[in-house]
């Protein structure tokens, strides 16, 4: 009988003890959130186009080619200028065509003569370097906003020095020129 | 006249049977028994859950692409597309306490995936960060204890940083991921 209360007793403790433990572990939450985000963004700024402008084209100097390469990120003329003072204008059109403003945050112009020089005597009888092809660019300036969606078109000139008609001259004279327009992100700042 | 007597005697029986059953009847008539019942329960449900998650506040060109309550509201899942640095959205996430003990907010967990890479590798910036206010484990107020009856709001913010550059970012900044885990325990001060 003893041990029969017992087994009673036993069995009724341990089912006390069951209910006051999951009596304890109800009453607790645990709520979790989650989220997941995407960054979903564009960047594409490049020429999208060079062309002569003939209204701000003079002489008998003419185009040669044009071309866009390397998906918009490189542009390239190549004029033949015949007699001084000729000048061929190209429109170079870029274009923003991502999600993100963009600044030009650097212009780097650079000008080279290939070949013999052509040299000028001034009047102390010095003979001086002179560029006998000037190139030139404007519409442009450093730490304009490119919007996003939008574009912009500047001005690159080539043209056959007017000074230089008094100037015995090589046979050829070449000149290259680059142009670098360094694009970031504008951040409104 | 014995025979007389016993007839007597059972007209008188049913009269006064007769006389009670009126009498019952027009007491019942006249009288109505009024009966209020009243029931007492006990109860000691635990229910803290979310209630509601509802994105409010949009900055640039963020989107929701979906928020929803898991089931028993012990779960939440945001979703959201940003498109340009400074882009943001904000939810306002709700929990109640529909049960009838008071609860006490006892742990957050915070944790997002970028900012991991930001602790593994120096100089990692995140593109995208989740914050969270309106909730502690240390205020009075419901900020971290919940009466019966009581609600909570607070707000989980998520930003795709302002100066990040996105002409550079690598796949890993794509996406970032949340994990908030709530813990509320029964409220025992």
């Amino acid at each position: 009988m003893n041990q029969r209360i017992q087994k009673i007793l036993i069995i009724s403790l341990f089912a006390i003890v069951f209910i006051m433990f999951v009596g304890y572990s109800a009453f607790s939450s645990k709520m979790e959130i989650k989220g997941i985000a995407r960054a979903n963004t564009s960047w594409n700024v490049a020429i999208e186009s060079i062309a002569v402008n003939e209204a701000m084209t003079k002489g008998r100097g003419s185009n040669i080619s044009t071309v866009i390469e390397n998906g918009g990120l490189i542009a390239s003329f190549q004029s033949s200028l015949l007699y001084p003072g000729d000048i061929i204008t190209y429109d170079v059109t870029v274009a923003n065509k991502g999600i993100i403003d963009a600044k030009l945050d650097d212009i780097v112009f650079e000008q080279r003569n290939i070949g013999d020089e052509a040299k000028e005597e001034n009047l102390s009888g010095e003979q001086l370097v002179i560029n006998p092809i000037i190139y030139h660019y404007s519409g442009i300036s450093k730490d304009e906003v490119l919007l996003a969606d939008h574009k912009t078109t500047f001005q690159v000139t080539v043209q056959y020095n007017p000074d230089v008609d008094k100037t015995p001259l090589p046979e050829q004279m070449k000149s290259t020129s680059t142009i670098i327009l360094s694009y970031i992100q504008n951040t409104n700042e | 006249m014995d025979k007389n007597n016993n007839q007597n005697k059972k007209i008188i029986l049913g009269g006064l049977i007769a006389l009670v059953f009126l009498l019952a009847v027009g007491f019942a008539a006249f009288g109505s028994q009024l009966t209020i019942k009243g029931t007492a329960r006990v109860s000691t449900a635990w229910d803290v859950h979310i209630s509601s998650v509802i994105p409010y506040e949009f900055v640039g060109s963020a989107q929701d692409v979906a928020h929803e309550i898991g089931e028993g509201g012990l779960s939440a899942v945001l979703e959201t597309d940003l498109k340009a640095p400074g882009d943001s959205v904000t939810y306002d996430i709700t929990v109640v306490n529909q049960g009838s003990l008071p609860a006490k907010l006892s742990d957050i967990k915070f944790h997002q995936t970028q900012a991991q890479e930001v602790a593994d590798q120096k100089g990692y910036k995140p593109s995208i960060t989740y914050s969270y206010k309106g909730i502690d484990t240390v205020s009075d107020d419901t900020k971290t204890k919940l009466k019966p009856g009581e609600e909570v709001t607070f707000q989980v913010t998520v930003t795709f940083t302002k100066d990040f550059d996105t002409t550079k970012y690598t796949e890993a900044q794509i996406e970032n991921e949340l994990e908030l885990i709530l813990t509320y325990n029964q409220d025992v001060e």
